[in-house]
C-alpha cells in the first residue's frame, strides 16, 4: 500500500467520487459519470503498476541485488 | 413592455457584461502569456468568439435557468432580488478573494427569491439536482481530460528534440483552443442571462411558459458578454499575462481544449456550469502530469470552499433582499 504515490490514490478517489455521484446524477447524464470513473480508474491502474515497479527496483537496489 | 421590465432586463444584461468583463482572462491569459497574441489582439479574439457562440449552441441552458422554479413563482420583485443576491455575493467574494462562480450565485439567488416569495414547494428540485451534481462533475471532467490530453502529447513527443518547432506548433494550436474555450464560455454563460430575461418575460406574460427564447434575447445576451470581454478583458489580461510566466504553450492548449470540451458537453446537455471552475480543474490536470505537489492545493481548497458556500450564500442574500422589495415592485 505504501508503494502507491499520492497521485495514484488521487485518481482512485476521483473514480470513487464519480461512482458515488452516479445515483444522484440525472439518467441522461449518467454516462458522463461512467466515462470519467473509467478514465480515472485507467490512470489509477497505470500509475499503480508504475509505482509498484519502482518500489521493487528500489528494494532490490537496497538489498544489493541485480539491477 | 413596462419600464420595470426594461429595467430588470438592463440589470440582467449588466450581470452578463460583468461576467464577460471578469471571465475574459480565463480564456486568453494563456495566449497572452505565451506571446501568441498581444493583449489587445487576444481580447478582440475572445470577444468575437464569445459573441459568435450563439451560432453554435442552442438555448437549452437558458431553458434550464428559466425552469429552476415552478411556473408562476417569479415576479419582478423576486427576479430583482435574485439578481441582487447574485451580484451582492459576487462582490463580497471578490472583496474576500474567494474564487466563486457567478453562475452558481445566480442559481442560488433564484432559489432564495423563489423560496422567499412562494416557499420551498416552488423549487424544481430535478433541475437543481442536475446543477448541483455538475458543480463537482464539470471541474473533474476538465481535470481528467486535460491530464489525459497532456499525457498523450508527452508520450507522443517525448523523443522529439526540436523543442522550438514543437512549441511553434502548439502556439498556433492555442489560437484554436482559446477560440474554442471562448465559444464554450459565451455559449454557457450568455445563456444564463437569457434564462433570467426569459423568466422576466414569462412572469410579465410577454411570452408563454414553454416559448422558445426570442432571437433578440439571444443576440443581446451574446452582445453583452462579448462587449464585457472586449472592454474588461484588457486590464485583467494585461496583469495575468505578465504574471503567468512558466506556462508552456502545450499546457495552455491542453487546458483550454479540455475545458472547451467540458463546457460544450454541458451546454448541449442544458446544464449551467461554472467556466472558472472548469478551466481551474483543467489547469490542475495539466499541473498533475508533472507531480501532485506542482499543484497549489491551497488554491484548490479555496475553490472547494467556494463550491460549498456560493449557492447558500446567494440564497440567503436574495431571500433577505426580497423581503423589503416585495412591497415596492
Amino acid at each position: 500500500m505504501r508503494a502507491l504515490s499520492r497521485r495514484t490514490w488521487f485518481f482512485l478517489v476521483i473514480a470513487v467520487a464519480m461512482l458515488l455521484l452516479y445515483d444522484p446524477t440525472p439518467e441522461a447524464f449518467q454516462w458522463v459519470n461512467v466515462m470519467l470513473a473509467a478514465l480515472a480508474l485507467f490512470w489509477f491502474v497505470l500509475f499503480s503498476i508504475e509505482d509498484v515497479g519502482r518500489a521493487r527496483r528500489v528494494r532490490r537496489r537496497i538489498r544489493g541485488g541485480p539491477r | 413592455m413596462t419600464v420595470a421590465v426594461l429595467a430588470i432586463i438592463a440589470v440582467a444584461l449588466l450581470f452578463d457584461y460583468i461576467n464577460g468583463f471578469h471571465d475574459a482572462a480565463n480564456s486568453i491569459a494563456t495566449v497572452v502569456s505565451t506571446r501568441v497574441l498581444t493583449p489587445k489582439q487576444a481580447v478582440a479574439w475572445a470577444a468575437f468568439f464569445n459573441f459568435a457562440a450563439f451560432i453554435f449552441f442552442g438555448t437549452k441552458v437558458a431553458q434550464t435557468i428559466s425552469q429552476v422554479a415552478k411556473p408562476g413563482t417569479f415576479s419582478n420583485a423576486s427576479i430583482v432580488a435574485a439578481l441582487m443576491g447574485a451580484i451582492g455575493l459576487d462582490l463580497i467574494t471578490w472583496w474576500t478573494g474567494l474564487p466563486t462562480s457567478s453562475s452558481h450565485a445566480l442559481v442560488g439567488g433564484l432559489a432564495g427569491a423563489a423560496v422567499a416569495s412562494v416557499g420551498w414547494s416552488s423549487l424544481n428540485y430535478a433541475e437543481y439536482q442536475k446543477i448541483i451534481v455538475f458543480i463537482v462533475i464539470a471541474p473533474v471532467m476538465g481535470f481528467l481530460l486535460a491530464f489525459t490530453f497532456m499525457a498523450i502529447v508527452l508520450w507522443i513527443f517525448h523523443r522529439y528534440r526540436k523543442v522550438d518547432k514543437l512549441n511553434r506548433g502548439f502556439r498556433r494550436g492555442q489560437l484554436f483552443s482559446a477560440a474554442a474555450f471562448s465559444l464554450g464560455h459565451g455559449g454557457n454563460d450568455a445563456q444564463k442571462t437569457m434564462g433570467v430575461i426569459l423568466t422576466v418575460l414569462i412572469a410579465n406574460g410577454i411570452v408563454s411558459q414553454n416559448a422558445p427564447v426570442p432571437l433578440w434575447v439571444v443576440f443581446s445576451a451574446h452582445l453583452a458578454i462579448g462587449l464585457g470581454t472586449l472592454f474588461g478583458g484588457w486590464r485583467i489580461v494585461h496583469t495575468m499575462g505578465s504574471k503567468i510566466t512558466k506556462l508552456q504553450p502545450v499546457g495552455g492548449m491542453a487546458s483550454e481544449t479540455s475545458a472547451a470540451i467540458s463546457l460544450g458537453l454541458a451546454t448541449f446537455g442544458g446544464v449551467p456550469v461554472s467556466t472558472t471552475h472548469t478551466i481551474s480543474g483543467a489547469i490542475v490536470g495539466v499541473g498533475t502530469t508533472q507531480r501532485l505537489s506542482a499543484v497549489r492545493w491551497g488554491v484548490a481548497s479555496r475553490v472547494v470552499w467556494a463550491w460549498v458556500l456560493t449557492i447558500p450564500g446567494a440564497f440567503i442574500l436574495a431571500y433577505a433582499v426580497y423581503l423589503p422589495l416585495k412591497g415596492l415592485l
